[in-house]
């Protein structure tokens, strides 16, 4: 039962993390697109 | 004349299931094309690592004492050290990717947060049916639906199911056009599935393409420290790709040393696959536990679509959730031919594609975060 309630917080923390760095990088690109338009594109 | 047959004598019933594994194996990647660069290799090595006092590990012999095995070596060295064969495929594999359609398109990068949802569902079963969180990270972790970071992930975690692990992530990678249409098909209707999105591509500036690798390492190297070997070595592939200055390093990454690197990696995992570690019922609850993931994965991209759609304005079709996975690029085909299949002017696939190549960083993303949590709960 320990590792099941640990695994529960392992789901909360762990998708919390994930979501936490993949909204800081969306974020992050939405500004760079924003910035570099206008630019010759690649 | 007993030294000729003292070998057949010795075979065991475990290992005689290991041959038929073995065989398997090798016929699911021949017949049916099932990931046939990591299931072939596998297969042949189960077969190798498992004939009686075979040469491919360590083995001590009277009046000669140990001599080494390829096979255990390679592991040792290439794994179990280092982890190096994982993470030196990540170079390749990120020289491969082209993130164009994420870029153009920010907003899928949310899917490949959301469909890692099937990892942690399947520690949380794991854990439920008793394997312990060391265990049940490491089984999860087949929900990545990304073999190296299964890899790495079991074995940083010192798993005593690397083996099981790894035949099942490659597996089910391969079963993705038969688990997702079916999986997607009960928890949507067609309504949904005939949902269109227009592809209205913004352009994406060559200085974007270049800072995209670079940013996404130091984000995730902050929040997640364990995930840079992972991040780091797939976004340093991707850089070698945009920076157009090194493409005679970038084509070797995506050919020379991804083929290498692969055709060693399977050979070498199935050290993991002796019989007396791998012949047990939790193996196949591995198997099962692994088809779990793989299902809740696509679960979790699709119903986060669908919650999307209650606060948006434009429509997103709910099966590019789905697509969120790391399997590049088998998701986002079934994602277009389902799609094409509700409405022939329906075309997803550059929606998925931007999914798919989210769920490559989410998962890795994913991989780093777990080692970090684990390790603080051990």
């Amino acid at each position: 039962m320990t590792d099941f309630l640990l695994s529960l917080e392992l789901m909360w923390k762990g998708m919390l993390g994930i979501f936490a760095v993949i909204i800081i990088i969306m974020i992050l690109v939405f500004l760079l697109t924003k910035i570099t338009a206008g630019k010759p594109k690649s | 004349m007993e030294f000729l047959i003292e070998s057949i004598t010795l075979i065991t019933w475990q290992q005689l299931i290991m041959y038929v594994i073995g065989g398997l194996l090798i016929y699911l990647a021949i017949r049916h094309d099932f990931e046939p660069a990591l299931l072939m290799p596998m297969g042949f090595g189960a077969i190798l690592v498992n004939l009686p006092n075979t040469g491919v590990i360590n083995q001590t012999s009277e009046g000669i004492g140990e001599t080494h095995g390829i096979i255990q070596w390679l592991f040792e060295v290439g794994i179990q050290a280092s982890e190096a064969l994982p993470i030196l495929l990540f170079i390749g594999i990120g020289a491969m990717i082209d993130f164009g359609p994420l870029l153009s398109n920010p907003k899928l990068f949310l899917f490949g947060a959301a469909a890692q949802f099937g990892i942690f569902f399947a520690i949380s079963f794991a854990a439920l049916i008793g394997f312990d969180i060391r265990d049940a990270a490491s089984i999860g972790i087949i929900g990545a639906a990304d073999g190296p970071t299964s890899l790495l992930v079991s074995q940083i975690l010192k798993s005593k199911y690397v083996g099981a692990i790894a035949v099942a992530a490659y597996s089910y990678m391969a079963l993705v056009p038969i688990i997702q249409p079916a999986v997607i098909k009960l928890i949507t209707t067609k309504k949904e599935r005939r949902i269109k999105m227009a592809y209205n591509p913004k352009q994406v500036t060559k200085t974007t393409r270049i800072l995209f690798p670079i940013i996404v390492t130091i984000i995730a190297g902050l929040v997640a420290p364990m995930s840079v070997a992972l991040v780091g070595f797939l976004m340093f592939g991707n850089l070698l790709r945009e920076c157009g200055v090194l493409k005679s390093l970038s084509e070797t990454a995506q050919n020379v040393l991804a083929n290498l690197i692969t055709l060693l990696l399977g050979i070498t995992i199935s050290f993991s696959m002796k019989a007396e570690a791998f012949v047990s019922w939790d193996t196949l609850l591995i198997m099962c536990i692994g088809l779990v993931a793989f299902v809740f994965d696509t679960i979790g991209g699709v119903v986060f679509a669908k919650i999307l759609n209650l606060f948006t304005k434009n429509k997103i079709n709910p099966m590019v959730g789905a697509a969120g996975i790391s399997a590049f690029p088998m998701s986002s085909r079934v994602i277009q031919k389902m799609g094409l299949k509700e409405d022939p002017t329906n075309h997803l696939l550059m929606h998925a594609v931007g999914a798919n190549v989210s769920g490559q960083i989410g998962s890795v993303v994913a991989g780093g975060i777990i080692l970090s949590l684990v390790s603080g709960m051990l």
